[in-house]
Parts: C-alpha cells; structure tokens; sequence
C-alpha cells in the first residue's frame, strides 16, 4: 500500500537503494527538504530521465540514453577488437585505460546457477551476432577474477573458439603500487603463471 | 609464542574475565558446566577465528549483549602484539592487530597459532569423513592461510555446480561443462596441498603414535582415500590431479546427472587411519582411537613448529577423560619438552599429576575464574 504522507513516501522510496537503511533514507530526506528547491527538483528531474531515456544500447547492452551509445559510435574506436564485461561499471572502469581503443560488450552478469543465471540470462547471443559480420579478430574476456567470473570466462572462450576468432583474457597478478611481500599466495601463483618475455 | 594476557568482555558465560597468564601450564579446573571449556574456545577463536565447538556468532556472545570481545596478548620472537576479535550476531567477527585491520588472510594467521585436542577431536576419528578431512585442512591452511581462499573457492563452485545438477531444467552440457572444469581444477589444488602435507605429516604422525602407545613404528598408516583413481605413475602435482578429477568426472556423468549430485572431488575424499592393516574407523578400541587422536594432534603441532618455527599454543580439553593417568602424565611431559604453552581443563585437579609449583591453577565458578596460590 502505498504512503499517503510524501515525505514517508520519499523516505520509503530511498530506503529501497543499496547499502540505505531506513535511518540514512530518513537523513537524506531531511537534507533534501532543507535544501534549495532546485536541488530537489535537478535530482527529479535526473530520475525521470535516466528512467525515460536510458536502455540497453543494441550492439554493446550497455546502458546509455541514446542507441547505439557514445561507445559505440566513437569513431576513434577500432572494431577488430571486443572487450567483454559483467556490468556497465566495469565498462565505465576499463574505458579509464586510454591504451585501449576497441568496442566494448556487457553481459549483465555472470554464469551463477545458484541465482538461476545460466547463459540464457546473459548478453551472449548479442555478442555472437556482433561476431558474425567477421570484422572482429579478438574478443579479451574481462570477466571479474570470482568462481563465477571465471567460469563465464572459460564459457565464452569455448564458445567463441571455434568461430575463428582470437580469444584472450585480461591478466591477473600483483597489483601495480603494491608490494609482492604482501600480497597473498594465489595472486602470486597466478602472476607467475601469466608471466611473460620480458627486456 | 606466549599467551601473557587473555581479556573476554561479554563472551559466553563472562560478563568480564581478565587474567594474566604467565607461565607455561595453565589448568582450569572446575564441574562440568561451569564454563571451563569456555576459556579455551576463547583463546582458539583468537587464533583461528573459528570455535572449536563449530558455535554460531550469537552463541559466543554472553545472553543480553549486543557483543562480544576476546583481546589476547601475544609475544613471538620478542615482539608483543596485541590480538583483538569481537563477534556481532549478524555483522560476523571482526579482527584487528594491536588495533588495526589485519592485511590479509596471512597477516592475521601467521602470527598466533593454536592447536587444540577436545573430546571431539576423539570423535572424529572414528566419525564421519567430514571430520576426517577438516583435519588435514585444518593442517595446511596452519602452514598456509591462504589455502583458506582456495577451499572458500572449490565450495563456492561445488554449490554452483551441485544447482545446475539438481535444476529441473534441462543443462546445457556446455554450461555443466565449464563448472566441471573449474570444479575439477580447483579440486586437483586442494588434493595436492592435502597430499603434499600428508607426505611430510604421517612420518611424524607414526613416530608420535610408536612414542605414545609403545607399539613398532610400523603398526599405524595414514592412508589418504580419494573419491577418484590418482594418477598411476605416482605423481601429485596438480598438473596430474586436475586431469584425474575431470576423468572421474567424465566417467560418472550418468550416474551424477541420474543422482543430482557432485559425486567425486576432495569433498566426497576420507583419510583412513589404519592399526596393524585395519581401519580404526571400524575395529578401533577405545583405547586405540583416543591414542590416534592424541597422535594426530601432537604431529599438528609438531609439523608447526618444525614448517613454521613457531611453538604453537596447545588447548587440553577436558583432562582425564581421555587417557588414563599415566598417558596423562606423560603426555604433559611431552609438551613440556616442546616448550609450549599449555592451556588444560578438567574437572578434578588429581588428573595432572606435576609438583604444584610446575604449573598454574585456575578454579572455574559460573561466570567467575580465580587464580590459586601454589600453597592453597
């Protein structure tokens, strides 16, 4: 049932975001109906067209208020090369490296049968259809270093193999700025199962 | 290693224990129920952040207490460290070093070990294979606690892979497939850390055994029982485990797909303890399985101290129970010579039979723990 107070409502309604609880929905509330009313209503605003506008872009299923996304139609971008993430903020994340200058593809998720998401539930038929006009050499598996992470990543290498097409996956070992003293045993033996030629 | 100070605020019975516990044999006696075994569950928490009677977060917290905190003093190698768990119902445990979050996994583990022999440690020899196989796990992550990570991983990939078997929908067998392959992968690790430990912990193991029950060298074996045929040539290396495991996948696809259920890996493996060729699981004396635990427990804290350097606290629950006087006896001799820091219970101070002025003697009341002087 719903509220019939607005400021329960809206309190209700922020209380429902990720990490809010009821007592940080109430003090955001406050803080909003103290504000100047233009706040409360740039942030209205903003709501209603993110919920308006923003759909999944039909080549990549990134989420973007205009189809195909900025990402998409960068014509600095190169299109022998896909990128494939779990979630748009991975995307957002990767796209902070400038070295990289491919296309890019979102799964919304990852192989996790226990949350009944088989690959049915994921962005790999999309991925597929992108793959078949040929222009693509090299799909780099971007999946996150989890369970489930990796076993979507070997999925789609099986997958995507056998159309001829390169498959490689991002590289996992000791992070740039930290020391190898502290970092723990299976970062290590990955870092040095990934090594390569060097000088 | 030396526990010097052990603090419990709201921790089981305790509304607030504060004792300083120098020396190197501390013994709490006191009647069944008084909260005795309480104390060692502390200090092993402190170590390991698990309770040794498998209790829930809101079990450890004293009846009313929105928390509990177990602080421990620790020194090693002339360095003191201040050791800080407290447990919250729904928030979990939480660690810190002289108060600060530990860096990792490593950080933590490495600098407090404990080694702990319950009544339960008794039960499993002869119990399901589950207890079995916490044993040798329990051996590596001591030596390695990142092995933590890799156990947390293969149970997290069982799970997923155990769904996809018991969904009504028909699976894919690429999607089946590729958690298989992880599930194999994994697994082949784990057996290797598991083998890898048995090879250098059973030499130990039978020493202690001989020392303990006076019987040849010979007479017990340590036999690791795995749900899949290893690789003949003998090899344990993960290159050759992961291609058994998918193996044995491979060969019992039907009767898994019929079953429902992960048939094969190191969760389904048992480690068999054998007395003159017969497994103790099935035709073990009292006697002879209390001696095999105590063994297992003595060659878990030796490979400790020999791998690691450091001498591991050693937590005696419930004195007398197990061994007779004798084996009692010599058994708080043989931690002497180890020179750790020994932590008993029982119910009657008779049952550790050392001059008065060897050791420490702690008397348990509901709630209360007081010290005595040697001449009381």
């Amino acid at each position: 049932m719903a509220e019939a107070d607005p400021i329960r409502r809206l309190i209700h309604q922020l209380s429902r975001l990720p990490g809010v609880g009821e007592k940080t929905a109430t003090r955001l509330a406050f803080h909003l109906l103290r504000a100047d009313r233009a706040i409360c209503l740039d942030l209205a605003r903003a709501l209603e067209e993110v919920s308006a506008q923003v759909g999944l872009c039909g080549r990549c299923a990134n989420l973007a208020a205009i189809d195909p996304c900025p990402t998409c139609r960068d014509e600095r971008r190169t299109d022998d090369t896909i990128c494939v993430v779990e979630r748009p903020q991975d995307q957002w994340a990767l796209e902070r490296a400038p070295e990289y200058r491919g296309r890019f593809h979102v799964l919304h998720g990852a192989l996790d049968p226990l949350s009944g998401i088989g690959p049915e539930q994921l962005q790999i038929a999309s991925l597929l259809h992108r793959l078949a006009p040929a222009a693509v050499r090299e799909v780099i598996l971007a999946t996150n270093p989890t369970v489930e992470g990796e076993a979507t990543a070997l999925y789609l290498a099986r997958l995507l193999k056998p159309l001829g097409v390169k498959v490689t996956r991002i590289a996992q070992g000791v992070a740039l700025g930290s020391e190898i003293e502290y970092a723990d045993q299976g970062t290590l033996s990955r870092a040095l199962a990934h090594r390569h030629d060097f000088g | 290693m030396r526990l010097h100070h052990l603090l419990l605020v709201d921790f089981r019975t305790y509304p607030r224990l504060d004792l300083a516990l120098d020396g190197d044999l501390h013994v709490f006696h006191g009647e069944n129920g008084s909260g005795k075994t309480n104390v060692l569950e502390a200090i092993f928490l402190l170590a390991t952040l698990k309770s040794f009677r498998g209790a829930r977060n809101r079990e450890l917290i004293r009846h009313g207490a929105a928390r509990s905190r177990i602080e421990g003093e620790v020194s090693r190698g002339g360095l003191r460290r201040t050791y800080q768990v407290t447990v919250e119902g729904a928030a979990g445990k939480r660690a810190r070093i002289d108060g600060k979050d530990p860096r990792g996994l490593s950080d933590y583990f490495s600098g407090l070990k404990a080694v702990s022999f319950t009544p339960d440690d008794v039960a499993a020899v002869t119990g399901p294979p589950l207890g079995r196989r916490g044993l040798v796990d329990r051996g590596v992550f001591d030596l390695d606690p990142d092995y933590l990570r890799l156990v947390r991983a293969y149970a997290q990939a069982l799970a997923q892979r155990t769904e996809l078997l018991r969904a009504q929908r028909p699976a894919d067998p690429a999607e089946l497939g590729v958690w298989t392959d992880r599930l194999a992968d994994l697994g082949g690790r784990i057996l290797e850390r598991r083998l890898s430990f048995l090879r250098r912990f059973t030499p130990r193991f039978r020493a202690l055994h001989a020392e303990i029950t006076g019987r040849p060298e010979g007479a017990v074996q340590l036999v690791y029982r795995p749900s899949v045929k290893l690789p003949v040539d003998g090899s344990q290396g993960a290159a050759s485990l992961i291609p058994a495991l998918a193996a044995g996948f491979a060969a019992r696809k039907e009767e898994e797909r019929r079953r429902r259920q992960t048939l094969i890996g190191p969760h389904r493996d048992d480690l068999a303890i054998l007395l003159g060729g017969t497994d103790l699981r099935a035709y073990g004396s009292r006697g002879q399985v209390r001696a095999a635990a105590l063994a297992l427990k003595l060659a878990q804290l030796l490979t400790i101290r020999e791998e690691l350097a450091v001498r591991p606290l050693f937590l005696l629950d419930d004195l007398g129970s197990e061994l007779d006087p004798e084996r009692n006896e010599r058994l708080l001799h043989r931690l002497r010579s180890l020179d750790s820091q020994v932590f008993v219970t029982t119910t009657d101070l008779a049952n550790v039979r050392l001059p008065r002025s060897a050791f420490r003697a702690w008397r348990v009341l509901p709630g209360t723990v007081a010290g005595e002087d040697p001449e009381a």
